[in-house]
Order: C-alpha cells, then sequence, then structure tokens
C-alpha cells in the first residue's frame, strides 16, 4: 500500500505528464466549446442524400423533410424514394449506402449500420421531428383549443439544427462528436503512465530501473501497483473532465453517465497498455518515448475524428481494420453508440474491441519485457 | 567468501569485449576496490555480478549461492549505489529513501528508523523536505548513497560513488564507506580515481579492457613494479645539459625536463635526494622546490600497460 501511495505522489508530480494527461484535454475542451459556441452546426452542413422508404412513411415527414432547410434556400436532405425496405436492406448489407428510413408500427425507424456525420444529423432531424409530432398529437387529443398558440410557437420557435452547445441541449447534436472524440483523446493519453511504468521498472532503460531490478520485490508485483495507481488517477481525471464538460461547458452528452465512465475505464486502461507496449518497443530516453505517444496518440485521435469529424469515415472506409485497432476510433464509437442504438449491442462490441486491444498490448509488452536479464544497460 | 566470480566474459553487441576471463573474489569485511580507466568494465563488472546482465561464460556466487535474477533473498542482502544518481524526481529526499528502503523492508516502524538512520549517516538532516532539483552535486550523490544503503545491507556495491562532487563531499563520502566497513558490512568500490581507491581499499583489483591486470593490497601492488621513488625539482633558470647529469645518478630508471621541472624516477632502494643535492651544489644548479613521492597506483597501471589510468 505505501508503494501504491508513493506511486501515486509520484504520478501527480510528474508535471509535463499531468499537463498532457489532465490540463490539455480540458483547455481543448474549452477551446472547442468557445469555437463551436459561436457557430451554428449549419456552418458544418451539407446537403445529404437520404434513403427512405416512402410508402411506409407519414407524407408529412417526408415534406418536412423535402423542405427542410440549412440556409438560404440550401436544402439540407435530398430524398431518394426509389427504392423499398427489402431493396434498401441489400444495399445496406452491400455497403452501397449508409442508411435508411422506413416507417414500422406508427414508428420512424432509422437503420444503420455504422455512426457517422450523416447518421447523425438524419437522427437529430428525425428525433425532433418526432418530439414535435408527439406534442402536436397530445394537444390535438387533450386540448385542442390550444393548438394555434402551439403551432404559432413552433413556427416562431423551433429551427432544425441551429442550436450550440451552450445552449445545453439535451438532445446530442453533430458538434458532440468532437467532445467525444476529445474525451477519446484524454483516455488516451493515459499512455503517457504507460511510459513510465515500463521505463521505472526497467533496468535497461532508466537508472531507477536498475535499483528497482536489483530490489528483493517481485518486478510483476511492482508493475501491478504501478498499473493500478496510473489507472485510478487517470481514471479519476477522466471522470472530472467528462463532469467540466457536460455540467460545465454544457456539451449535450447522454445522462447515462455509467455507461460514459465504464468507456472511460476501459480507454484508460487501454491508454495505459498502449503505452507500455510503446515503451518497451521504443528504445530511447523517456522524453523521447514521450514525443513518440504525444504524436501516436494525437494521430489516433484525429483519425477518430478529432481535428476534422470525416476524417474518421474516410480513413475507416478505405481502411476498415483501423477501425478495430484504433483505441480512438473505438472509443468514439462506444461513445457515439450510447446515442444511435438502444439496445447497446454497438456499444457493448466496442468495449469488447478496446479490452481485446488492451489485452493485446499487454501481451506484446510482456513479450519485449519477459527476459530478466539484459544484453545491454 | 562473499562473492566468487569465475571466468566471467561478457561481449556487447558489435564485437566489444567488455569482460574478459574476469576472476576475482571479495571476502567478508573487505572493503574491495575495482580500479580502472573509464571503459574497462568495472560497470560491466558490477551488473553481470547483480545478474542485470547477461554473460556468455562463467559463474557468478554472492553468500556461496549461484546468482540469478530470481535469487530474492541474495538480493535482500545486497544494497547498490549506482554510479548515476538514481533517485525520483519527484519525491523528497525522505520520501526517496522511504519508497526504496520500502522495497526491502515491510515493517513501517523498523523502515522508519532505517530511514532516520541512513538521513543521519550521510549527513541529510535538514534536507529531508528537499526535492532532489534543490540539492547540490554533493548532496545528490549522498541521497544515492542513502538510498542504497538504508536497509542496512551485509553486501554494498559503490558503482564510482565520488564523480562529479566537491572535495568535501568527497571526504564525507569516503568516510561513510569506511563507517559502513566498520558497522559490517562488505563493501565493493568501484573508481577510476586511484587516491580513492589507495586510501580506503583493503584489496585491490586493477582492471583494463575487461581483463584484471593485477591484484592485491595497495602495498603488493606497488612492490610489483621497478618504481621506487619519483623526484621532481622546479629549476629557478633553464639547463640545458641538466638530463645528461642526472642520469649519472645512482638507480635512475627514467628523466624528463620540461617548463623547468625536472622528473627523475629511481627504482627501488635508497632515495636519490642527498645525490641530487650534492650534484646540484657541485654543478651550481639553482632549484626552488623538491618534492619526492613513493609509488602510486597511477604508477602502478601506467608501468604495467604504458597508459595513464585517467586516460
Amino acid at each position: 500500500m505505501d508503494i501504491f501511495k508513493t506511486r501515486i505522489k509520484v504520478i501527480l508530480r510528474r508535471r509535463d505528464n499531468v499537463f498532457w494527461a489532465f490540463i490539455f484535454p480540458l483547455l481543448l475542451g474549452l477551446f472547442f466549446h468557445l469555437g463551436f459556441g459561436s457557430l451554428s452546426e449549419d456552418n458544418f452542413l451539407e446537403t445529404t442524400e437520404v434513403y427512405i422508404e416512402a410508402s411506409s412513411l407519414d407524407n408529412a415527414l417526408i415534406t418536412a423533410m423535402e423542405n427542410v432547410e440549412i440556409k438560404d434556400g440550401k436544402k439540407l436532405f435530398i430524398l431518394n424514394q426509389e427504392h423499398t425496405k427489402d431493396e434498401l436492406e441489400v444495399k445496406l448489407i452491400a455497403e452501397e449506402i449508409t442508411g435508411f428510413v422506413y416507417g414500422e408500427d406508427n414508428e420512424v425507424i432509422f437503420r444503420i449500420t455504422n455512426s457517422g456525420l450523416t447518421q447523425t444529423i438524419v437522427k437529430s432531424f428525425l428525433d425532433q421531428y418526432m418530439q414535435i409530432n408527439a406534442l402536436v398529437t397530445k394537444v390535438v387529443t387533450t386540448n385542442p383549443e390550444v393548438l394555434p398558440n402551439v403551432l404559432s410557437d413552433l413556427e416562431t420557435n423551433v429551427t432544425y439544427f441551429t442550436s450550440d452547445l451552450s445552449s445545453a441541449d439535451p438532445n446530442a447534436n453533430v458538434l458532440t462528436l468532437y467532445f467525444y472524440a476529445l474525451i477519446a483523446m484524454a483516455c488516451l493519453f493515459a499512455a503517457y503512465w504507460g511510459i513510465n511504468l515500463v521505463n521505472d521498472v526497467s533496468a535497461n532503460m532508466s537508472d531507477l530501473g536498475v535499483r528497482v531490478e536489483i530490489a528483493p520485490t517481485h518486478r510483476l508485483k511492482l508493475i501491478i501497483i504501478y498499473f493500478l495507481a496510473a489507472l485510478l488517477v487517470h481514471y479519476i481525471g477522466n471522470i472530472l473532465l467528462i463532469l467540466f464538460l457536460k455540467y460545465i461547458l454544457g456539451v449535450a452528452f447522454t445522462d447515462n453517465i455509467f455507461l460514459i465512465s465504464l468507456i472511460s475505464l476501459v480507454g484508460t486502461i487501454s491508454g495505459i497498455a498502449l503505452g507500455a507496449f510503446l515503451s518497451a518497443l521504443i528504445k530511447g530516453s523517456r522524453n523521447f518515448k514521450e514525443g513518440i505517444v504525444t504524436s501516436v496518440t494525437l494521430v489516433l485521435s484525429a483519425l477518430s475524428g478529432l481535428m476534422f469529424l470525416d476524417l474518421k469515415y474516410y480513413v475507416e472506409s478505405a481502411l476498415p481494420i483501423i477501425k478495430y485497432i484504433n483505441p480512438a476510433s473505438s472509443l468514439t464509437d462506444a461513445f457515439n453508440s450510447l446515442y444511435y442504438y438502444n439496445d447497446y449491442s454497438m456499444y457493448a462490441a466496442n468495449i469488447i474491441n478496446l479490452v481485446i486491444l488492451s489485452v493485446v498490448f499487454i501481451f506484446l509488452t510482456y513479450i519485449l519485457m519477459r527476459g530478466k536479464k539484459y544484453d545491454s544497460i | 567468501m562473499i562473492v566468487k566470480v569465475e571466468n566471467v566474459s561478457k561481449t556487447y553487441k558489435g564485437g566489444v569485449k567488455a569482460l574478459n576471463n574476469l576472476s576475482f573474489e571479495v571476502h567478508e569485511g573487505e572493503i574491495f576496490g575495482f580500479l580502472g580507466p573509464n571503459g574497462s568494465g568495472k560497470t560491466t563488472a558490477i551488473n553481470s555480478l547483480l545478474s542485470l546482465l547477461k554473460y556468455e561464460e562463467g559463474s557468478i556466487e554472492i553468500f556461496g549461492e549461484k546468482m540469478h535474477p530470481d535469487r530474492y533473498d541474495i538480493k535482500a542482502q545486497i544494497g547498490l549505489v549506482p554510479q548515476n544518481v538514481a533517485v525520483f524526481e519527484e519525491l523528497t529526499v525522505i520520501e526517496n529513501i522511504d519508497y526504496f528502503c520500502g522495497l526491502y523492508i515491510k515493517d513501517k516502524e523498523k523502515r522508519k528508523r532505517l530511514v532516520q538512520e541512513a538521513i543521519d549517516f550521510t549527513s541529510l538532516n535538514g534536507y529531508e523536505k528537499f526535492l532532489p532539483k534543490k540539492l547540490s552535486g554533493g548532496l545528490l550523490r549522498r541521497l544515492n548513497i542513502a538510498c542504497g544503503i538504508a536497509h542496512k545491507p551485509k553486501l554494498i556495491i559503490l558503482d564510482e560513488p565520488t564523480v562529479g562532487v566537491d572535495p568535501q563531499s568527497r571526504n564525507k563520502i569516503l568516510e561513510g564507506v569506511k563507517k559502513l566497513n566498520e558497522e559490517g558490512a562488505t563493501i565493493i568500490y568501484t573508481s577510476h580515481y586511484m587516491d580513492e581507491v589507495e586510501q580506503i581499499c583493503d584489496y585491490i583489483v586493477i582492471m583494463d579492457k575487461g581483463k584484471v591486470i593485477i591484484h592485491g593490497n595497495k602495498e603488493k601492488l606497488k612492490e610489483s613494479i621497478s618504481l621506487g621513488e619519483t623526484i621532481e625539482v622546479k629549476l629557478l633558470e633553464e639547463y640545458d645539459n641538466i638530463l645528461d647529469l642526472v642520469k649519472e645518478l645512482p638507480n635512475t630508471l627514467e628523466t624528463t625536463y620540461k617548463d623547468n621541472l625536472l622528473t627523475i624516477k629511481s627504482g627501488k632502494g635508497q632515495t636519490n635526494i642527498p645525490n641530487l643535492l650534492d650534484l646540484f651544489k657541485n654543478e651550481d644548479i639553482k632549484y626552488g622546490t623538491i618534492y619526492s613521492s613513493v609509488p602510486t597506483l597511477n604508477d602502478v597501471f601506467l608501468e604495467i600497460t604504458g597508459k595513464d589510468l585517467r586516460d
């Protein structure tokens, strides 16, 4: 327990690592907030082709989708109504389309295989439409005399996709994806502790490692203690980041904090494991390794959409394997799935993928570190 | 027997032979000196001894048992003061000592007492709450020592513990090493400073190119060479024929004359100073200072290898 406590002190006093692991994501979140705060989503939006099975949908919805504008007459959707549901299903499986909308049992269903920017836009529109539809239906059945006022209010106040992040809209919007990518990056920054962990227990990497390896305390025991200390500290840091984004900046995350916390926990484990693996793999000083890890985590985060949201979908379309080997991608997909899917199967799949990645990184680290004597120190 | 190293050879990748059939023994209660120039293989020998490095041939026993990375019982009785200062920059002096002591001693109360004893021993009192970056080079070296000896090991290995420290701190460190030995620890002390080794070590091994070139106590080492005395004279004027004159002195081995400094090396036997003074008087040679010194370990190394220990 004393070693664990001391390790936590060491972690919290490594100021450069603390900056990257804890302060940098907070600052980046703040800059995102300030930058996006002055933008409405129409700055990001382009006209999107949406496949629908027109025969199963309410005409009012089709009309609304046809008429909704981004700005100055620029349409948000171009509807493709040429296919039946079965045909669309075949196209979806063949990955010719990314999703389609159809009706079933008085419900509007948006069927997709992957999360993405287009899907987010369609989902957001449908959610908002259904809410208004439900409201109007309720007024008509319960209090029809106020209907004109309600319709007047809706006409005045409802504008699709113009809510900015500072409004703390309970419905996720496209900008939220950037914050998910940010949390994914913060999870991966746990890689710094992975580097420190391996460096501090290896005689061929640091002078501290020499002391550790000549001591009668089993090295594996120390590795586990160092790992747990790093996990605890970084996990708490991530939770604070999520709370900061959700409650201080008003980012529209899902309300299921438990599920977000679980992603963060698994993400932190994969971050530490990634850092440990890179540290065992790369020869050089701690600073050199940290430079490499900073670059790697930023590239992985960029590929998961941190800097340019569409990059994730371009890259993953061109090279699908990236989706499975990039922990940042699994992290953002896990976050996104909380919004897209009600059965959480995609969420679970991404969590499992992260666990597998962590196990692979830890196994590779073990392979690289298993020797008990070195060729040179 | 505390340590027994037999015919250990170690070649680094690239073909550099760091240890070449190295053999030596360290006996209980000794201060065992490892002397040699930088790159002679001292640290490689220590790392092999501690089972950190692979070696191709030979065997190493510590406390009569074969040394292996998993011999935690042996490791528990060894303390290492590595060549580079190995402490956590993020922990204070007392936290560092407590942490490393904690890798050996689990009992909290016992550890607290040992940590305080290590602080007292290395005279770090008053610096307990300092971070390493606030310490001078000498204090940092003392912290490095405290971290290696706090658990009261039976065998202490100090690898060049005085590199880069001021003379005052260096003396304190050397006094400390003697005291540790007096308290019962067997010491292995590596250095390329011959005067340190000469000052504190009971038994000395001189290494070069991974081999033991000579070993024994300092008296034996000095007796093993032909040099008996080195006389240095600062002349007050320039004398062109001075070398021809002093060469005729009895038992002279070597003479040099540069910048008015005359050096005469003589073999074993009587001192040449009276003969030299007579010569100066007869030839009316004006001189300033005269120093006479007995052979040093550097002279031993020089005579055997043909090069200086500091090269």
